[in-house]
């Protein structure tokens, strides 16, 4: 018989639980996460992603990538592919669950530790003008993203977590989305698995177009940064076009990273300032829950303030990064192991057709920009 | 619904989370990275990175 | 620019040639095309450190490399070892050490070798060539011919099959060898320019042994060379099984029974079957102690007994506690003396393999074994398999499986070199399959294809020597843009008080050719041609995070001008000074001495930052040079010591001292070095080599404190006696009378207003004076006349190519002579000091170098640092920080002014560094500190080309690979 958490609660450290009841789940995540990635501290050399690793060297590098980085294999993915799989095929036994739910304590930490990951400074080198032109297209995918869900009638919490990891170009914004929105799993999955979809279709065929253009090299690692994002998909892509394309790719990726939290944040906003206003409404469900702004994206926002002086130097910013490895490693393998199949194909296809039809009007918005700015020699970059 | 991979025989759903209960991991959480944050940048101010 | 570009696009060419010998010749020491792809990291191509039996460390790598192939109508072909792998050690792997070895993957001890040293008599060969001394493959390279007092002195190498030499090495027949060194004990500080110049005929080098008979500067010929050879070796594949010995009691080793029998020279070692009953052999072993002499053919059976057709090996060794039933060396010893507190134990080694040197690999005919020598100590350093027929991939055969691997799993190709897609006289795809089925990427990197399929796959230092006709050419001509290394960031910079003598950060970029560096072809009067350049070289630079700044250290940023070789006085030769072309016009040299002092063993130390650390450079007078005892090793426990004079720079002087006492080929001494050396007006002699420290009983190299030079081309004039000439606009010169066969001239010198004359009689230059020049300053000044002062400063000098002509006197006038002194500032812009570099041979000016005495601060408010101040009153170079935030730098350049106009460097943080450290310009400098880091840059490259991030290399791992420059 479940005992409602408030009658348990004796203060705020009682959502741990007792040890007995948390230590299998957290041991089922310590494990899934111990064999997926190779975590700093773990010396354990038979994990997923060695696994991959190999594989990698096997097949051969595709436009001189490894095949797997261009399939998003990272620390997120990872274990959630091996929690989905062992969740799927030997399900998940009740005494795990309480120790899984720490999932939820887990998110608000990785989120807030990622804080240093977004530094403007590192992005300054690009110039101002690509700056205000890649935030630029950020704001507006995710707006066009936005309506268009609506139009395809597709579950709020949906279609906004599809617009802020596209229009961040990272995939695994909609990880930190998850508690912002309160998207259900398999939403998340399911916009992740679209925006893979579509930035494997276009890192193989931007660079076709890229050609067809005659794009500068430069002009191509623009487009393929800002136009499909997710780091191996755009080096793909980049690198499929020419070596200099993908040097410049890397170059502009900071760009990318130091806008990042602006994108998710604006659409969580516009999201929870939505269901301010449709208060009654009961369609509007993304952010509903939050009766007010949660307290860890307002933490959140003050961290990403204060890094931006520097007050995480580099070697403690890796340190951290770390720690947000191994944060996000554990609560990957909670959400894998969660998801019935079923559950993410029950959103269907709408994901996928959302993905295509706003990254495909990102991509021919950037295209112009960067003919005209090219065929007015405006200095972009 | 009830969901057998996140719900128990108790009817505990470890991916549900409102209330309460999501006010203390949350605050679990954020005490957590606020703790893990200030003890990197005070250890690499030591020296210790 | 253009002409940079031109003689860079010939060098290429150039090298594409040379490295494109026709394929009838034997690809044995032959490099692979300069162009060729190298991938340092295929998983089955192993690179790691192991310890030996002592604990000394054995850095062991393996490659494979293909060369002196070539792709025509849709087929590429191999010539018969043109595909070879290499499993090397940095070190070498001899007999009781259970040195680790790699074969084919595996990790190997080395059990026994069979080693000889092969004598090659009358060897001939010209300038640039590289010929064929033996069936094996080894060649003689003769590199290089300069001259001293007009005399030949040439540089050779010999190079193994692999194409790996060690060193290159400098022998003449025209000079005083180095027996004639007298004993210049009694010298010290600093005395006069010496006469001598040594050269020795011979080159010994441990095991080794070169006599150049006689030669000149384009062709030599050799006496005899020796060089070690291996016959044979036998590697044991897996641990060695390590038994208790008790005295006349046996111990189990499977079914077998080992007794021991005490003897009074150690046990008589007998193995039965099991039931004791059958005696499979039985032989008195002696246990194994660390003494060297005892793998000499004569001497080791005594030390082990190998079971006839039983795959086993015995020996007794000393084997401590910690070692017991096990070969796992838990720590880093550098001796290779006797564990103390070991007990006597049996060491069994199995899963024998003996290979021999040119014979078939036993797992595969197809390939032939190689076995060379390490050329000093004569043990194995390399183990090589090369295809023995020559082979062709088509479409229909795509693929050429390497040598068969011993493996635990299944024995099974080692790799397997794929060409996929050839069209016509171009491979579009191509590459290496290893052991563990990972493929390296298409090695023909373009679409536009590749005319050879020649590759190096892996880490072997053997690139390092393979490389080195065509490395600057890869290096300053990178095929995918000017590569930054992203730094590695941690809370500790490191930082130096002064930077003199260390070397910049080996992930410095290097910038290349750049428009406002010179670099050209110039000619002397004697029609010699050479090149000079110039760069600039920033070391030891830090981001101060604390403060927010970027900090070059004293001598931190030094602008190096430089010719091909020492620049010379009385010859019209040129140097770069600033961008403008400068004539040197005299020189003022000493000789440093120092005698009985120290010298400890250089050791590079990290602090707990991970900074290496070291503290044991012997200084040689101020800002000059130091001494270095970079190398040590014990020659049938003889203690050797390689001593490396280092240059202000940073870089190393040529020749490096190798030294031991008390060796004698005579005495039947498997190795000689010489007790002593001296090369050009450069000695040490050394009272005692230790092993961990040379006490020097005498020492000295030039020093150099000043030079003249004048921008203004030098102009020649004829006099007859009582003929005047004007000398620049303020002087002028008259020949008062010459006397051609006592070869002197008697001159005049005066202001135009009267106001000052001066009169001196130049010469005498005859045969006997001619003998020392142009390297002698006493003899140079004898022929120069210097007047007036300041600015107005001139000069005239005897032409000494056609002093007399047509009854009249030649002479060569300078003006507007400017002047070079050793530590003091430049007089063009006093930020900058002057440190004039000497040529270790022969006093003359070898480099200049222009840095900053005091500490250069960069930050927000001051982006911006201009180098020294040109002539007309720009600077040279300046750096320019555009992205800093405190603690990275994400966009930095250089810009230079030239005719005119601003040039700009790419963004020297591409990816973001914590240190502008950076070379620019190619000169000897900058191409000294590539050599030293090549391995890694070249790696470095390919990670560049594909974008990835390698593992970082931090502190210490990053910087011992370049120890040794």
């Amino acid at each position: 018989m479940n005992i409602p958490y408030e009658e348990r609660r004796r203060s705020f450290l009682s959502c741990f639980y007792s040890m007995q009841e948390s230590l299998p789940g957290l041991l089922a995540m310590f494990f899934i996460a111990l064999f997926s990635n190779n975590l700093a501290g773990s010396p354990n050399p038979l994990t997923l992603e060695n696994l991959f690793g190999w594989l990698d060297g096997v097949i051969g590098p595709v436009n001189h990538q490894p095949l797997f980085q261009i399939l998003n294999s990272n620390f997120v993915w990872n274990p959630f592919l091996v929690g989905l799989i062992i969740g799927n095929v030997f399900g998940v036994p009740d005494s795990w669950k309480r120790g899984l739910s720490y999932i939820h304590k887990l998110m608000p930490l990785g989120i807030i530790m990622l804080a240093p990951h977004f530094i403007f400074s590192h992005a300054e080198k690009a110039g101002m003008p690509l700056i205000l032109l890649a935030f630029a297209v950020m704001l507006l995918t995710s707006v066009v993203t936005m309506l268009l869900g609506r139009l395809l009638r597709m579950d709020d919490r949906f279609y906004s977590t599809v617009a802020g990891a596209l229009s961040t170009g990272d995939p695994h914004v909609v990880a930190i989305l998850m508690p912002m929105l309160k998207s259900k799993g398999g939403q998340v999955i399911n916009a992740l698995g679209s925006i893979l979809l579509f930035g494997l279709v276009a890192s193989f065929l931007l660079p076709l177009l890229g050609h067809a253009l005659g794009m500068e090299d430069k002009a191509f690692a623009v487009l393929s940064v800002f136009g499909i994002g997710n780091t191996g998909q755009m080096f793909n892509a980049a690198f499929g076009y020419s070596y200099e394309a993908g040097h410049w790719a890397h170059y502009f990726e900071s760009v990318r990273h130091a806008l990042m939290p602006a994108g998710f944040l604006f659409v969580f906003f516009v999201m929870f300032i939505r269901a301010r206003i449709y208060r009654d409404d009961e369609n509007v469900m993304a952010t509903r829950a939050h009766k007010s702004l949660p307290l860890f994206i307002i933490v959140f926002i003050i961290a990403y303030v204060v890094v931006q002086f520097h007050v995480v130097k580099e070697p403690a910013h890796l340190a951290i990064f770390e720690l947000v490895k191994w944060d996000f490693s554990l609560a990957a393998a909670a959400l894998g192991l969660s998801l019935p199949l079923r559950e993410i194909a029950q959103w269907g296809l709408r994901g996928v057709v959302l993905a295509f039809t706003s990254g495909i009007i990102r991509i021919a918005v950037l295209v112009l920009c960067l003919l005209a700015a090219a065929h007015f020699n405006f200095p972009l970059f | 619904m009830r969901q057998s991979h996140t719900t128990d025989d108790a009817g505990f759903n470890y991916m549900e989370n409102s209330g309460q209960e999501e006010h203390d991991r949350d605050m679990v959480g954020i005490i957590l990275a606020v703790a893990f944050m200030v003890l990197t940048v005070l250890v690499q101010r030591a020296g210790l990175l | 620019m253009n002409k940079l570009l031109v003689s860079g696009a010939a060098a290429v060419l150039l090298c594409l040639l040379c490295s494109g010998a026709p394929a009838a010749e034997s690809p044995h020491g032959l490099a692979p095309a300069g162009d060729m792809p190298f991938i340092p990291d295929l998983g089955g191509l192993r690179h790691k450190a192991f310890k030996n039996q002592y604990g000394q460390q054995r850095e062991l790598s393996e490659a494979v490399l293909v060369r002196q192939s070539s792709v025509k109508d849709g087929k590429a072909a191999v010539p018969a070892g043109g595909l070879c792998y290499i499993s090397e050690t940095e070190e070498d792997a001899a007999p009781f050490r259970r040195d680790p070895f790699l074969v084919l993957g595996e990790h190997a001890y080395l059990v026994d070798l069979k080693q000889t040293v092969r004598t090659v008599r009358d060897v001939n060969l010209k300038k640039g060539e590289k010929v064929l001394v033996d069936d094996a493959g080894y060649r003689l390279w003769f590199d290089y011919a300069t001259d001293h007092y007009d005399l030949p002195y040439i540089q050779m190498a010999l190079i193994a099959p692999s194409g790996h030499w060690p060193m290159e090495f400098s022998v003449s027949s025209k000079f005083p060898a180095i027996k004639d060194l007298p004993d210049r004990s009694h010298m010290e500080g600093d005395v006069e320019q010496l006469d001598e110049f040594f050269l020795d005929p011979v080159f010994d080098y441990g095991a080794s042994r070169f006599e150049v008979k006689d030669h000149d500067f384009t062709k030599a010929h050799f006496a005899a060379l020796s060089y070690p050879v291996i016959e044979e070796a036998t590697f044991s594949l897996s641990r060695p099984v390590v038994l208790d010995l008790r005295q006349e009691e046996y111990r189990l080793y499977g079914t077998k029974r080992i007794y021991a029998f005490r003897e009074s020279s150690g046990f008589r070692v007998r193995v039965t079957d099991f039931s004791g009953s059958t005696v499979l052999a039985e032989k008195l072993v002696r246990p194994v102690s660390s003494q060297g002499y005892k793998d000499e053919d004569k001497e080791k059976d005594a030390y082990s007994l190998t079971v006839p057709g039983e795959d086993m090996r015995i020996e007794i060794a000393v084997q401590p506690e910690y070692l017991r039933h096990s070969d796992f060396m838990p720590w880093s010893t550098a001796v290779p003396h006797d564990w103390q507190d070991g007990v006597l134990s049996f060491v069994i080694y199995r899963d024998l393999v003996t290979v021999k040197n040119g014979e078939a690999w036993p797992l595969d005919a197809r390939y032939k074994v190689g076995l060379e020598a390490n050329l000093l100590t004569g043990k194995l350093q390399r183990l090589t398999l090369e295809n023995a027929e020559a082979f062709t991939l088509d479409a229909e055969n795509d693929s050429f499986d390497g040598p068969v691997k011993y493996s635990d799993i299944w024995n099974r190709p080692a790799f397997r070199l794929v060409a996929d897609d050839i069209e016509g006289d171009k491979v579009k795809s191509y590459y290496l399959r290893d052991a563990f089925f990972q493929r390296t990427d298409n090695l023909a990197f373009t679409d536009k294809g590749r005319k050879d399929i020649d590759c190096f796959i892996g880490r072997a230092p053997t690139f390092i020597s393979i490389l080195e006709d065509s490395f600057l050419t890869r290096l300053a001509m990178p095929e995918f843009g000017t590569e930054v290394q992203g730094s590695h960031f941690t809370s500790f910079p490191s930082v130096m008080p002064n930077m003199a003598f260390h070397s910049p950060d080996p992930t410095a970029p290097f910038g290349g050719l750049m428009r406002g560096f010179g670099r050209e072809q110039v000619t002397n009067r004697r029609g010699e041609r050479l090149t000079s350049s110039e760069g600039l070289v920033i070391r030891g630079s830090y981001v101060d995070w604390k403060n927010n700044r970027i900090v070059i250290p004293p001598s931190g940023l030094f602008y190096t001008s430089r010719n091909a070789r020492n620049v010379r006085a009385l010859n019209g030769e040129t140097f770069y000074m600033l961008g403008r072309r400068a004539y040197i016009a005299t020189f003022e040299s000493t000789t440093f001495t120092r005698r009985n002092f120290d010298i400890d063993f250089w050791r590079v130390q990290p602090d707990a930052s991970q900074h290496p650390i070291y503290w044991q450079d012997q200084p040689l007078g101020v800002n000059n040079k130091v001494l270095r005892l970079t190398e040590s090793h014990l020659l049938d426990d003889r203690p050797m010591a390689q001593i490396n004079v280092v240059k202000y720079s940073g870089n190393n002087f040529g020749a490096p001292f190798e030294l031991a006492q008390g060796l004698s080929r005579e005495q039947g001494d498997r190795y000689y070095l010489h007790d002593r050396f001296a090369e050009g007006a450069t000695w040490i002699e050394p009272e005692f080599v230790g092993e961990t420290y040379v006490r020097v009983k005498s020492f000295g190299t030039p020093a150099i404190q000043n030079v003249q030079y004048t921008y203004e081309k030098p102009v020649r004039v004829l006099l007859a006696p009582g003929e005047e000439k004007a000398v620049g606009k303020n002087h002028a010169l008259k020949l008062v009378a010459f006397d051609e066969a006592a070869g002197t001239s008697t001159v005049e010198l005066r202001r135009n207003d009267g106001s000052l004359v001066e009169t001196r009689t130049l010469g005498p230059l005859t045969a006997e004076t001619r003998a020392f020049l142009p390297q002698h300053q006493r003899v140079v000044n004898s022929l120069q006349f210097q007047f007036d002062e300041g600015k107005n400063k001139v000069l005239a000098e005897m032409d000494v190519k056609t002093p007399f002509e047509k009854g009249k006197a030649a002479f060569y006038t300078y003006v507007d002579l400017r002047k070079l002194e050793s530590d003091t500032p430049y007089e063009g812009d006093p930020r900058f000091m002057v440190r004039p570099d000497v040529c270790g041979h022969c006093y003359q000016l070898n480099e200049v170098l222009l840095d900053n005495p005091e500490p250069i601060i960069l930050d927000k408010e001051h982006p911006r640092f201009d180098g020294p101040l040109m002539a007309d009153g720009k600077p040279q170079f300046s750096i320019v920080i555009d992205s800093f935030d405190g603690e990275m730098i994400h966009a930095w350049h250089i810009e230079t002014n030239y005719r005119k106009r601003v040039f700009k460097s790419a963004n020297l943080a591409f990816q973001p560094r914590n240190n502008i450290d950076v070379l620019m310009g190619v000169n000897g400098t900058i191409e000294g500190f590539l050599r030293a880091s090549l391995m890694e840059r070249s790696a470095w490259q390919e990670y560049w080309r594909t974008g990835t991030h390698p593992h970082p290399e931090r502190g210490l791992d990053a910087w011992l690979a370049h120890k040794f420059q």
